[in-house]
């Protein structure tokens, strides 16, 4: 795994330097924004939908992505991309209960959102689980990254994970959410464009579509895997454990995710994101890691290709064949954007919850918000170190497709369980939610040493790699039986308004802190003026314009600069206080100055609720 | 050749299914109606989307 075999040119190195010292100052330059453990968490509740989706899309794709899914592409075709493509399943939960759950009740953390929902107990186990799962997946993407770039720079593992390491952690200690969610938009269009060059350049080199189509098998060109095997690719055992397990791990129990679309102004405009990403976004994302390893095949049964090309180096080697100087260094650096997207949304969450759920809760809890600013960004800075200590560890196993695999599915059935009935099922009690964890996390334990007792679950995938895939589904079931049967002996929690998808409407309120206006309209137009109120956070609009918003004084108002591009950057949001008879809509000096908006510009001007 | 394909959208129908029952029989009716017909739709048009693609996929590859 560790052989030095230096490829590339200097011009490549100097794409890639370049491109670490970019990445760096643009994601700094976002520190500005930050002043609040609000704005370095959740990046101040102010962007745009299709910003998030953007940077969603390269949290999705890891470093290791381009390494996995070339691997799979290569030995199994364009079945491959089912990993992708399969988010819908689970999306009505997302969109109807999860996310307007999370937002509305103001939950800085998963955990504390046990707590709420549960109690104390559950949250401490569940800070436990997840900064496993969470810090697990930082060494794991410095690995696959650490692998890839040994091969081209020809230098030792672990200085070039400190470097990425190093460089994530200094713009993320800057501009926390802010700076996680710029630089994965720019990192998002990065790997696209240099994964849809790669694939332009292999066809180009393949000699055409005919080429590339001619060279794939009946089997390579199916959209789906075979049933139940090879068990090591499986269709029921990805269903399973990626479009079941993991895809309701990464949108229901990722840290980093959820504060994502806590960032966003709106619920609605957290709808749109995640639709945007399943239908559209992820499609791109899938043609853009996967082809190498599709390229690779066609190339061997073109004979371009040695037949015994190794399928863990497919990708790298695909690059190296069809890229010119400089657009290897290109697409090597996508691959490190890959990285720092995701690192960096974990890096963050990791931040969050050792604030919300260690500091505040078991060290001090009475800081002023500056305090917790700087314990924040001293945690990043803690959790890329701990990330760059565990690659030693997870490079003793033999394959990182296979660790990551049995790492995610080990942890997140009891979570996912817990998660679920939590928001979607009101009588699901506090003990029964411990249990699942416990109990729940034991079955599965007991499954790794003796996957025999999947058997039954395994839809017959040969027990050959002891049924890795099939996990999800048996621990699924038993965790889900141990919730039912816990929650029917014990006594359910009262007082979870707002927690529980049926009274999302009550959380609304809670939200708010009064009746939520729920009457349809659009967005308007108008300029921006100062409030000669003397007080803070104080928003006047006038009586017009007023009636066309079919707001009232105590609705919750946005407003941003009139530039969609800039995605809410410049933005401020509030409570109408007052009605006037002017055209205009007039903000307190700290909210113009907070959104950094413009006097005498116009402004677009919304109802929220 | 037709299983995963079947099983993709007959279980992962099923569960699907079940994420709108849950919002329809759980949330609270005024809600509903006032968050309006768009969001219903959403997760519809990501299932749709998903079945052509992948039903006119399989008939290309089988050659069907």
């Amino acid at each position: 795994m560790n052989n030095v075999t230096q490829l590339g040119t200097q011009l490549d190195y100097i794409v890639i330097i370049f491109y670490f010292l970019a990445i760096m100052l643009f994601g700094s330059y976002f520190g500005r924004f930050t002043t609040t453990t609000k704005d370095f968490f959740f990046g101040g509740q102010r962007f745009s939908w299709w910003l998030i989706a953007a940077s969603c899309v390269a949290t999705v794709v890891g470093s290791y992505s381009f390494i996995k899914y070339s691997t799979a592409g290569f030995n199994f075709g364009l079945s491959s991309s089912t990993g992708y493509l399969n988010d819908w399943i689970i999306l009505p939960f997302f969109i109807f209960g999860w996310l307007p759950i999370i937002y509305y009740s103001r939950t800085g953390s998963i955990p504390e959102y046990f707590e709420r929902r549960f109690n104390k107990n559950v949250r401490l186990m569940a800070t436990i689980i997840i900064l496993l799962y969470l810090i697990g997946y930082v060494g794991i993407n410095l690995l696959t990254l650490g692998v890839a770039l040994t091969k081209i720079l020809g230098v030792p593992l672990m200085p070039t994970v400190i470097i990425i390491a190093v460089i994530s952690g200094i713009y993320l200690h800057f501009g926390g959410q802010t700076a996680v969610i710029f630089t994965d938009l720019l990192q998002a269009f990065i790997l696209v464009l240099a994964g849809f060059l790669l694939f332009g350049l292999g066809i180009y080199h393949l000699g055409g579509f005919n080429q590339f189509f001619g060279g794939l098998s009946l089997i390579h060109k199916m959209p789906l895997p075979q049933y139940n095997s090879p068990h090591q690719f499986s269709f029921v055992g990805l269903f399973w454990q990626d479009a079941i397990a993991n895809t309701t791990a990464f949108y229901f129990m990722n840290q980093g995710v959820m504060m994502r679309f806590l960032s966003l102004k709106s619920v609605h405009e957290g709808r749109k994101a995640v639709t945007f990403v399943v239908i559209v976004l992820m499609p791109i994302a899938m043609i853009a890691i996967a082809n190498g390893g599709w390229l690779g095949r066609a190339m061997v049964a073109n004979g371009i290709l040695p037949p015994d090309t190794s399928p863990n180096d497919i990708f790298v080697t695909v690059a190296n064949l069809v890229a010119k100087p400089g657009i290897f260094g290109f697409i090597m650096a996508a691959l490190t954007a890959a990285l720092m997207s995701t690192v960096d949304t974990l890096i963050n969450a990791i931040s969050a919850i050792g604030v919300n759920d260690i500091y505040k809760v078991y060290i001090k809890n009475d800081a002023p918000d500056k305090h917790y600013l700087k314990v924040a960004q001293w945690i990043a800075i803690i959790a890329s170190l701990i990330g760059v200590l565990l690659v030693p560890i997870f490079n003793s196993f033999n394959s990182i497709y296979v660790a990551h695999a049995m790492f995610t599915a080990a942890i997140t059935p009891p979570m996912v369980t817990v998660i679920i009935l939590g928001a979607f099922w009101k009588r699901f009690t506090p003990t029964a939610a411990l249990a699942t964890l416990g109990v729940g996390s034991l079955f599965v334990l007991y499954s790794l040493f003796e996957p025999s007792i999947i058997t039954p679950f395994s839809h017959g995938v040969s027990p050959e790699g002891g049924f890795k895939y099939m996990r999800a589904l048996f621990s699924l079931v038993t965790c889900g039986a141990v919730a039912i049967i816990a929650t029917y002996f014990t006594q359910e929690k009262k007082d979870i308004d707002g927690l529980v998808i049926d009274s999302i409407h009550k959380g609304m309120e809670i939200f708010k802190g009064s009746k939520v206006n729920l009457a349809p309209s659009k967005p308007i137009k108008c300029k921006l003026a100062l409030s000669k109120e003397n007080k803070e956070a104080h928003i006047e609009l006038g009586t017009a314009l007023a009636d066309k918003l079919k707001i009232n004084i105590g609705d919750m108002i946005y407003i941003r600069d009139k530039r969609w591009w800039y995605g809410g950057l410049k933005s401020a949001q509030g409570k109408l206080n007052a009605l006037n008879n002017t055209e205009e809509v007039l903000l307190s000096k700290d909210l113009i100055d907070y959104g950094r908006l413009n006097i005498n510009e116009e402004v677009v001007v919304e109802k929220i609720l | 050749m037709w299983k995963p394909f079947l099983y993709q959208h007959i279980v992962g129908g099923i569960i699907f299914i079940i994420g709108y029952l849950l919002y329809f029989s759980k949330t609270d009716k005024t809600l509903i109606r006032a968050q309006g017909r768009s969001i219903v739709f959403y997760p519809l048009v990501a299932f749709v989307f998903y079945f052509l693609i992948n039903l006119f996929w399989m008939l290309w590859a089988t050659g069907e």
